[in-house]
Order: C-alpha cells, then sequence, then structure tokens
C-alpha cells in the first residue's frame, strides 16, 4: 500500500496576466498545469485538482448542458451566429462564410464559447428495429411501509390547584371524596416527530394495567384526550381533542386500543401527548412501574 | 439540559439517597426483558469530538443464566436491542431520561455447576453477569451508510432530518438559523460524514437528546444552564485547567461561488489580543466552505466562522463537580473559578462528561461526583488572567 495522496478540489477563475492566461485561486495565480482538450477563455470557471502539490486546471465549468448540434436560426453578426438548441439559442464562433438559417451544424465545446464545425451536419434517420437497451442501475429498494413504537418518556398525574407531584408516574383520571382531582398524562419529548411527513395508516396506544384504586372490581370509563406538551408543563396540560372512551375492565391488564389516527397524524405533525380526564375515579401504571405505558404504535406509509 | 425540573439543582447539592440507574431493553418496539435490568455496575461518558458522542458500558448479573445472549437476536445480542435508560433520584422520585444506546457487544461470563445423575451429567447455571457496550442511536446512523442518496430537501435542517429519518427523530434548537444546502454538494457513503458536513456550513453541531432524539445545536453552546460554585452548598469539588493550541485559529477563510460558477473568497483576521493575526501565535486559519453566492456573503461567512471558532472555545477545563445526569454535551454552563484574584466566573461548553456507578453498603448508585470536560474561550480566560496579574 503506497501513502494516502493529499486531494483537493478547487475553484478557480482564468484571468488575463501579463499577456498570457492564468488560474487564479482564492486570490493566488497558481501554476496549474493545462490539459489538452479545453482552450481557456479569460473569465472562464475552472475545477482545479490539487495532488500532492501539483495542480491540474480539469477544464471548464459548464453553466448548463451542452448539445451537441443544432439548427442555424438566424443570420451572423460581428462574427457569431445564433443556433437553436435543445438548451435554447447559443450564439456560436463559425469558420469561413456563415451557415445558412436551417442548417444542422455541429457544436465544439472545447471553449467556453461554443464552436461550429465546418460543413453541415448529416441527418441520421431513427434506427427501424433499434436494438434493445439495458435499463440503467436500479436505485436501492425504499421501505414504504412500517410499524413505529414510541414510548413514553414520563407520565404523571396533575392534581388541580396542586402539581405533578403527588401521584409519582402512575396515572389518575378523577378523584376520591375530598382530594383534589387527578388528570393523569402521558409525555412522549419529541419521539412522534420522527415520523414527520409520513402518512398514520393505524394508530394505537398501550394502555398500562390497571392499579387497585377506586372501584377496581367494576368496568370503568377512561376519557382520554389529546394534550399538546411533549413534556410535564408548570400547570395543566392543554386538551385538544376528545373525550375518546375507553373501557377498563376489572383487573384490566396491559392492551393495545386504537385510538382515532388523525390524533396519531396531528402528534407526529406537531408532538403532545394523551391524558386523562372526568370521572369516575380510576388509576393505571405509569412508567416507573410498567416501561412500556402509555407506548404508542403507529403504522405508517411513506407519502413520497 | 435534558429535563427542567424545579428543585433539581438543589436536590444534587443536597444528601442523595437511592438513586438508581433505570434500564429496560428494548426490541424492534417490545419490552424483551420485563423487569429494569439489574446493574451492578456502569459507566457512561460523552465526548463532544466524537461523532458517538455518548458511549457507555455496564454490568449487570445474571444469576440464572437467562439473559446470557448465544444468538445475535436475544434479548442482550447487539442485532438491534436497545436500552432505554433512565437516571432515577431516590427521594424526589424526579427521573432524567439519558435517551436510548444500541447495544453493540456483549461479553457474558457463566459459570456452571455440575453434578452426575445416573449416567448422564447434569448441568447448572452457578450465576454469572453480562457485559454490556452501548453506544448512543448516533452509532446506528454511523452503521446505515448512505447507497445512491443525494440530497433532496432544499435546507440544511430538513435535509438532516430527511437523512436521518429512519434513525432517529431530529429536533433544532430555536437559535440555529437554517440555510440551503450548498449547491452540488454530493454524498459519499458515509451518513454521519454526511450530517456533520451539512451542520458544519450553518455552524451547528448535534447531540443525542433525552427522547431519543437528534438535536441540532449551534456550534457555540446553549446555555448558560448550570452554575458549578464551590463552597459548602456548590456542586464543584476540583478544577484543572489544560490549555492546548489545538483548534485555536486567528483567521477564517470561506470559499463559495457565484450562480455562473465563478468562485468567490472571504477573509476575516483576529486583529486584537495575545491571539491576533501575525503576532506571536503566527498565522493560524480555518477553512470554511460557504453557501453564500456573492462577495458579501462569503466576506460575512468568514466572519461568522471565526466567531463561532472563538465562541466554540479553546481551552479545557477538567471539572469535578457533583453528578448532574441532565447535563448534555454543548451545555453552557459557568464555572466559578478560585484565582489569586478571588472567585471568577468562567462560562464554558461542555465538550465532555463521564458519569460512573460507586459500590456502597447501599449498593450500586450512581458516584456522587462526576467529570465534565468544560471549553471555554481564550477571551474569557485573558479576561481572568489580566485580573490575576493585576491582583
Amino acid at each position: 500500500m503506497g501513502d494516502i495522496p493529499n486531494l483537493r478540489l478547487l475553484p478557480g477563475l482564468v484571468v488575463a496576466q501579463g499577456g498570457d492566461l492564468q488560474v487564479n485561486v482564492n486570490g493566488t495565480i497558481l501554476p496549474a498545469a493545462l490539459q489538452f482538450g479545453y482552450i481557456p477563455s479569460a473569465g472562464d470557471p475552472v475545477n482545479v485538482l490539487v495532488v500532492d502539490g501539483r495542480a491540474v486546471v480539469l477544464g471548464a465549468r459548464a453553466p448548463g448542458p451542452r448539445p451537441g448540434s443544432g439548427t442555424v436560426s438566424g443570420s451572423a453578426s460581428g462574427g457569431r451566429v445564433p443556433v437553436s438548441t435543445p438548451a435554447g439559442t447559443l450564439d456560436c464562433r463559425y469558420t469561413g462564410t456563415a451557415p445558412s438559417i436551417g442548417t444542422l451544424v455541429f457544436i465544439d465545446w472545447q471553449m467556453s464559447t461554443p464552436r461550429l464545425m465546418a460543413g453541415d451536419a448529416a441527418t441520421v434517420p431513427d434506427p427501424v428495429d433499434p436494438a434493445p437497451v439495458p435499463p440503467p442501475p436500479a436505485p436501492p429498494p425504499v421501505i414504504s411501509t412500517g410499524d413505529t413504537y414510541v414510548n413514553a418518556i414520563d407520565s404523571a398525574s396533575f392534581q388541580a390547584g396542586g402539581n405533578w407531584q403527588a401521584r409519582g408516574t402512575d396515572v389518575y383520571q378523577w378523584f376520591y371524596s375530598s382530594f383534589k382531582e387527578n388528570r393523569g398524562a402521558w409525555f412522549y419529548g419529541n419521539g412522534p416527530l420522527q415520523l414527520a411527513g409520513r402518512t398514520i395508516t393505524r394508530f394505537q396506544f398501550r394502555i398500562p394495567a390497571r392499579l387497585r384504586v377506586g372501584d377496581y372490581n367494576a368496568a370503568l370509563t377512561a376519557h382520554f384526550y389529546r394534550h399538546t406538551s411533549r413534556t410535564r408543563p408548570g400547570g395543566d396540560v392543554i386538551r385538544e381533542d376528545g373525550p375518546q372512551n375507553v373501557v377498563l375492565a376489572s383487573g384490566q391488564p396491559p392492551a393495545w386500543v386504537d385510538l382515532p389516527v388523525a390524533w396519531g397524524q396531528h402528534l407526529v405533525n406537531n408532538g403532545g401527548g394523551f391524558g386523562l380526564l372526568g370521572s369516575p375515579y380510576l388509576a393505571m401504571a405509569g412508567v416507573g412501574s410498567d416501561p412500556a405505558s402509555g407506548q404508542l404504535c403507529f403504522s405508517w406509509r411513506r407519502s413520497a | 439540559m435534558r429535563v427542567d425540573v424545579p428543585g433539581l439543582e438543589e436536590e444534587i447539592a443536597g444528601t442523595t439517597q437511592g438513586d438508581r440507574l433505570e434500564v429496560t431493553v428494548w426490541r424492534g418496539g417490545q419490552l424483551v426483558v420485563p423487569d429494569p435490568l439489574s446493574v451492578s455496575k456502569w459507566s457512561y461518558d460523552w465526548d463532544a469530538d466524537r461523532q458517538v458522542q455518548g458511549q457507555s458500558t455496564i454490568t449487570i448479573a445474571d444469576p440464572d443464566g437467562s439473559l446470557a445472549p448465544w444468538s445475535m437476536g436475544d434479548p442482550l445480542g447487539p442485532g438491534g436491542s436497545r436500552l432505554q435508560v433512565t437516571y432515577v433520584f431516590g427521594l424526589s422520585g424526579t427521573r432524567v431520561p439519558l435517551g436510548w444506546w444500541r447495544i453493540r457487544s456483549v461479553d457474558p461470563v457463566e459459570e456452571w455447576r455440575v453434578y452426575g445423575s445416573g449416567s448422564s451429567v447434569i448441568r447448572v447455571p452457578g450465576g454469572g453477569s453480562v457485559t454490556i457496550d452501548a453506544d448512543e442511536e448516533t452509532s446506528t446512523a454511523l452503521l446505515s451508510r448512505l447507497d445512491a442518496e443525494v440530497v433532496r430537501a432544499s435546507t440544511v435542517v430538513a435535509e438532516v432530518r430527511r437523512l436521518l429519518e429512519d434513525v432517529c427523530p431530529v429536533v433544532a434548537h430555536a437559535s440555529v438559523v437554517d440555510r440551503p444546502v450548498p449547491s452540488g454538494y454530493v454524498y459519499d457513503t458515509g451518513r454521519m460524514d454526511g450530517v456533520e458536513d451539512l451542520l458544519n456550513t450553518i455552524q451547528a453541531t448535534h447531540r443525542m437528546g433525552p427522547d431519543g432524539s437528534f438535536e441540532i445545536v449551534p456550534a457555540a453552546g446553549v446555555g448558560p444552564v448550570w452554575t458549578i460554585a464551590g463552597g459548602d452548598s456548590g456542586a464543584q469539588v476540583k478544577t484543572i485547567r489544560s490549555l492546548s493550541d489545538d483548534g485555536v485559529y486567528n483567521a477564517a477563510v470561506s470559499t463559495g461561488e457565484m450562480p455562473g460558477g465563478r468562485p468567490l473568497v472571504g477573509r476575516s483576521y483576529l486583529t486584537t489580543g495575545p491571539l491576533a493575526w501575525g503576532g506571536p501565535f503566527g498565522q493560524v486559519p480555518v477553512f470554511h466552505q460557504a453557501v453564500a453566492t456573492t462577495q458579501d456573503g462569503v466576506n460575512a461567512d468568514a466572519r461568522t466562522v471565526l466567531e463561532t471558532s472563538k465562541a466554540a472555545g479553546d481551552v479545557d477545563l477538567k471539572v469535578t463537580c457533583l453528578t448532574h445526569p441532565g447535563i448534555q454535551p454543548h451545555d453552557l454552563v459557568t464555572v466559578l473559578a478560585s484565582t489569586m484574584a478571588g472567585e471568577q466566573e468562567l462560562v464554558g461548553r461542555v465538550v465532555g462528561m463521564a458519569m460512573t456507578s460507586a459500590d456502597s453498603d447501599a449498593g450500586t448508585t450512581p458516584a456522587k461526583s462526576m467529570t465534565l470536560t468544560v471549553r471555554v474561550t481564550a477571551e474569557a480566560l485573558e479576561a481572568v488572567a489580566w485580573r490575576v496579574r493585576r491582583g
């Protein structure tokens, strides 16, 4: 193995200096070797390749497509003639007498100013039975649908007129006797934003195990709302959608339930979370005791 | 700062009890080990100059041999399992998420006991442990190389978000100024190389957030978020400074090009202070590829690059302080340094951080102190040096 060469590709500008053409790179005239095949003109932007202390001019940078042929579209003026090409009308230099309007001509691009080759270009008929062309290399496959899971990074219960500290990470709804009303919620940070730009086709929420709180032997209804907070706010969350009612059975184990797809779409576009509000009094395990509490499953389709 | 919890600083400065690291194991969105791992030893460290900034080693107890992996697809196998790590304070219950960590390598240690049963030999596990190396999710971006990828979004933040859309969420800090992707920019196969090149054009850098998101932050840092003071109620234990000329520049050269390809170059020089261009420090330029398409644009870019280079800091302070799991790389912290001229305030950017566990009668808990590497500007140190000289 040899040493790794030191390579740099620099933008340069051809400038007239002392009756000669030189290459200016970052304000300095660089002793750059010109190659056959490129005729420099003052003002040409060029690419200069520097390899281990030697500079080579790679040629002028073409600002757009460079068609190989065109049709003369006007009369000559000032040593140039307009030629109509797929890339627009070009002002070309010519040899001898200017070609007449309508002539098909070859265009030479050794200079940044296009030049016409002498004589007419012969027209070539389309092949009657073209040979099959093998397809170009294919791009890598794109995964167009999938399921993405997003975990709650926090859960807690806000007590109306109080704070988020009273219930640890467990998620409570309503209150018992004279206690303050609980409004539990789950938070997801920026997690759902990973799917921004994708279309959500199904949206599921993993309800955690029910806690032995309140009338826990009866089936009770939890009222889910979509809120706007990515992390615990100072006070209560702001609820925008809901309620979506989910009946929790006696001794309800963890389970996936469907929530409106629009809620999932809103979450991936804007962030936010889910919370409980209203009666009756019930509670579910938070992320402190069930790491998958409030986990979300987004089924998505890539839009583009 | 990973979390914004009232009273957290007081809790860190005070006596802590029952703090722990909660580590759960996930694979493809499923919790694959029902309970948090029983961690017997751990260390987490971050270096802002690495592509994968956060790296960790944890050792877990595996008394019945059920966790020791045999295959890449096992829960603790390095075939795509993730650890969700949360620092939990014992007294208040405050939870500081340390984000998601990808298992990169794993070393199970097992002991077997053997006894004879008739003509056969029965083996039973005699206890063991599993040592896991896990890296932040940027390691996934590093592994998932680009295959025939081209720039498709128009601005840098949108393009970085697109490059990482199958890896993790991407969020940009409010003070990051988004700009167009440089025209004609093409990718090699390195996804993280592409991401860092793009962020470099807008003087931004990155870190992993508490929710596993890739945070784009200004290269000059975010904050200040924490004051590390000494004294009885302070968090500072020790500060050692280490001065080096590595990464210190006194000029910036920005190159760009006009729409037709005509090249542009802009330069900016540091003309004052001990590091002035042409002074004893010499002539030390940094080069930058600008997205600007005018002469004024590349001039401004050169000035910004020099300013950012200055603000990003030049001199590293090694600070030993009380463990604060909320601190992230690129957070700005205020260090109160003791000098001959009294206590001096130094604002610096966290470029390194290391937290470890400690063993005690209470079992495995986070060590009470951690080390931070705080990069401060040469200018700030000059001001301190001036006051010290003056007395």
